[in-house]
């Protein structure tokens, strides 16, 4: 087994995926550079709004940023100072990005993580109870409330929630992210319970499907008929079952991480979504793609790590070897 | 010439206790209360309440700040930030009026000298004492375009400024210009801070990490961007000690959750509340909602110099289409006034009072009223009459400018014209403004002084977004520049208006008020709409 996972497989396929997410960043960096530079508006005029802007000033503040460079110029500029580690400084704000992000990617994540584990721990038991009694008052519940989850916009459920766990049984703090700390996560229960309901929802019907799929399969009948333990099919048919779910969970996690915009700005709540969302319109560049890239990257080692992950659960995949 | 503004330190200084303090703002404020904003709701307490201390004060913004210092960040939040921790030279009081601050006094010996001579109880939040070069030092910074971009336009008529005593600084002006009164204040394009400060922060101010340092009534003494921000009272104002000992600022961007955080008791006060919701914040239990106007003027810009807006008849056919009198009862719930002219009421109010203000911009528009009649024989008589095609750009952030553009749809199309609203995001809308390529815009205008020809200036003179030019109209306001005398300033603004809205560059639609709600524990004193721009929290009182 350890000799499977080195340099020869896995180890292989690990560095030929990290430089194809490499050449994806750079594919990305560029066309959301080209987007934001073709994209109507001018951040000299968006950092001065809706007064009477000298020539002389707008003209300063665009060399400035070099916002009067060709696009090339521009693109060059910005990748080889990120190569040199240097992700540049926010027009709006003048903060080096590098300090814009920090405190929010940690946010974020905490939100990302939270509502990921909570998917998980509740959407998962609750395919597989659904599966095992398909057709039960439980699953028809159960199911249906999954259709409404689905459906239901986060930003609805937040202020729901909000309304009734935080005003009227004021169980919950409303806004905001509390005095750090414990008292930060605190905060983020309610938020994090939103974006889980609509993303739980489908993992809770991704597993339900899997599960069922398991338990038609030929070889829970043989087992069945050879006399095996209900707890030993069940192990069977969950090991078989886990490599869709396991799959689907780094997409709920790349979801939950680049998904966080509404919520965020429903809860008042400093991460880099509702960042992203006011640095595209007002045309910074520097914090558009940092955060792009960000998300991308998470998404990408997310895809990786599922892999591996398949990899090591999935005997077919190993025997097939990675390519 | 010379002209001579102060106030009494005696009466500044009588004690530093709270009840003191109640009686300064009132000498501030004149005892004319009357004129305080025309049509405010908010209902003068007259001094009767009792001041108490209060421990914090939780208020909520819909924006968020990413900088503290208004010169780097101009949102409206950021200068009711800046108005509790730094001040300028001078300041507004209730009426709009200029009263000091930091100078205790200032005084015009020539039309482009400014002599202003600082208070010696003048302190920073540090302990230390204001001196001369700090003034110096904070005039430049103000000017400097690359740390005060959005300040630095407003000082480059200024020559310069220097130490012309121990506790007095002279500024010249390249050319007179009675607005540059407006300067030196918290509530425009000047905050006093210390040079060994800003160099300690490597030259960054109102960043996290560097905050600010003031002569203001509270201290920063933490910033989040876009989470809050948090004062601490400090002792060594000049005007004594605030009431309210904890200022909480929070950035709460989603209308709806604010509201709940009202309702949960989470927050003590929402400024700019949206007028959409105002009903719903009056109707949360313990809450109380006070309007009050905000010298915002919203009204129709037509690029001259695109066809068929070159056409004064065009222009006037789409004038006497909007129902402006239904804009403001219907669109905006009565909270707003009818607009006549582009300077707003609450910028001459102090001069000529409530009434005599609104019977000077009311001549202003001439004829231009709703009238679907004349605005079909206006387009007849111009060189479209059978009408044409053009869309208008409206930024998203802004629902009511939205339904009156809609509304002027509905009734420019029963003479033959045709206007498509399309929605953008406020930052596209900006290229809208004087763009060629869009004959048809608007502007809303948030007047940041309460100086008459804030707007004109720009609106009337070369380099304006309906590329209008008019000799006549430039003269006028060139002779408002050199007029000293507060009336006879406002009759040359006025007529230079009067004589450019006569071809109708420009149609005023409204000018707005804001909003705000707070527990109704307490009460904002006289609130009008200058309140939030110098030091408020003294204003706020318990109720009971």
């Amino acid at each position: 087994m350890a000799s499977r996972l080195g340099r020869g497989t896995l180890g292989r396929f690990v560095m030929v995926r990290l430089a194809a997410t490499v050449v994806l960043l750079l594919a990305l960096s560029f066309v959301v550079f080209a987007l934001l530079y073709l994209a109507p508006g001018d951040p000299a005029r968006n950092l001065l709004g809706p007064r009477n802007p000298s020539p002389e000033l707008l003209a300063a503040i665009r060399a400035e940023y070099h916002l009067d460079d060709p696009f090339v110029t521009q693109y060059v500029r910005w990748i080889g100072d990120v190569v040199r580690g240097d992700l540049g400084t926010s027009i709006r704000s003048e903060i080096a990005v590098t300090s814009l992000l920090a405190d929010r990617v940690v946010l974020t994540a905490e939100l990302a993580i939270m509502a990921f584990v909570i998917t998980l721990v509740v959407a998962v038991p609750l395919g597989v109870r659904a599966a095992w009694r398909a057709g039960s008052v439980f699953d028809r519940t159960v199911s249906l409330a999954s259709i409404v989850g689905v459906g239901a916009p986060s930003y609805a459920v937040g202020l729901l929630l909000l309304y009734l766990l935080g005003v009227r049984f004021q169980l919950f703090p409303v806004y905001g992210i509390g005095d750090g700390g414990l008292d930060q996560l605190w905060h983020l229960v309610l938020p994090a319970v939103t974006l889980a309901i609509g993303i739980g929802a489908l993992v809770f019907k991704l597993t339900r499907t899997a599960v069922l799929g398991e338990l038609e399969q030929d070889y829970v009948a043989f087992a069945r008929a050879r006399g095996l333990s209900e707890g030993a099919v069940r192990r069977l048919v969950l090991r078989n079952a886990l490599i869709p779910v396991v799959t689907s969970g780094g997409l709920v996690f790349a979801f939950l991480f680049g998904g966080t915009i509404l919520v965020e700005v429903t809860f008042a709540l400093p991460g880099i979504g509702g960042l992203l969302a006011g640095s595209v319109t007002f045309k910074d560049i520097p914090v558009v793609q940092a955060i792009t890239l960000l998300t991308a990257t998470v998404i990408a080692l997310t895809a990786l790590a599922v892999d591996i992950v398949t990899y090591t659960i999935d005997p077919r995949v190993r025997a097939r070897g990675l390519r | 010439m010379t002209r001579h503004v102060t106030l009494s330190r005696r009466t500044l200084l009588q004690g530093t206790g709270a009840s003191t303090l109640l009686m300064l703002i009132a000498a501030a404020c004149g005892d004319d209360t009357d004129s305080a904003g025309g049509d405010t709701d908010a209902t003068s307490s007259g001094g009767t309440g009792e001041v108490k201390e209060i421990d914090t004060l939780t208020v909520a913004f819909p924006s968020s700040m990413s900088n503290l210092y208004p010169g780097k960040e101009a949102g409206i939040v950021n200068y009711y930030v800046a108005a509790l921790v730094l001040e300028g030279l001078v300041a507004p009081d209730g009426t709009g009026k200029l009263v000091p601050a930091v100078a205790e006094s200032f005084e015009q010996t020539s039309p482009t000298t400014y002599v202003y001579t600082i208070r010696s109880d003048a302190k920073f939040s540090d302990g230390s004492a204001v001196t001369a070069d700090d003034i110096v030092y904070s005039v430049g910074l103000s000017k400097d375009e690359n740390v005060s971009p959005n300040t630095a336009y407003y000082w480059a008529n200024v020559q310069g400024a220097e130490k012309t005593g121990d506790n007095q600084v002279t500024i010249t002006l390249a050319s007179p210009d009675v607005a540059f009164e407006w300067g030196p204040c918290a509530a425009n394009a000047m905050w006093i801070t210390k040079q060994s400060f800003v160099d300690a922060n490597n030259g960054d101010i109102g960043t996290p990490d560097a905050l600010l340092l003031g002569t203001g009534p509270y201290k920063v003494t933490s910033f989040q961007p876009d989470s809050g921000v948090e004062l601490e009272r400090v002792d060594t104002w000049w005007g004594g000690t605030a009431p309210v000992k904890t200022v909480k600022i929070q950035f709460i961007p989603e209308e709806s959750t604010r509201l709940l955080a009202r309702q949960s008791g989470d927050i003590d006060i929402a400024v700019s509340i949206s007028l959409d919701q105002a009903e719903q914040w009056a109707g949360t239990e313990a809450t109380e909602v006070l309007f009050a106007a905000d010298r915002s003027y919203v009204g129709i810009d037509f690029n001259t110099a695109v066809e068929p807006f070159d056409d004064i008849h065009v222009r006037r056919a789409i004038g006497f289409a909007c129902n402006r009198e239904a804009f403001v009862e219907k669109l905006l719930g009565g909270h707003g006034e009818v607009a006549t002219a582009l300077t707003t009421p609450a910028q001459i109010e102090s001069v000529l009072g409530a009434d005599g203000a609104r019977e000077k911009l009311r001549a202003v528009i001439g004829d231009v009223t709703y009238d679907l009649a004349k605005a079909k024989d206006a387009l007849a008589q111009s060189k479209v009459p059978d009408g044409f095609s053009v869309k208008v750009g409206v930024s998203s952030s802004a629902p009511q400018v939205s339904s009156a553009f809609q509304a002027l749809a509905q009734d420019l199309a029963t003479i033959g014209i045709t206007v498509e609203v399309e929605e953008m995001p406020v930052e596209q809308w900006y290229d809208t403004i004087g763009s060629p390529d869009w004959g048809l815009a608007y502007m809303w205008y948030f007047n940041t002084t309460g100086d008459p020809a804030e707007l004109s200036s720009w609106f009337l003179n070369e380099g304006n977004p309906a590329s209008y030019a008019n000799d006549e109209v430039a003269a006028t306001l060139a002779k408002a520049k050199e007029e000293t005398d507060p009336a006879k300033r406002i009759d040359l603004v006025l007529e230079a208006q009067t004589t450019a809205l006569a071809e109708l560059p420009y149609v005023p639609l409204w000018w707005g008020e804001a909003a705000v709600a707070i527990a109704d524990t307490y009460e904002i004193e006289d609130f009008g709409s200058y309140t939030l721009l110098s030091p408020w929290t003294p204003r706020i009182i318990t109720k009971g």
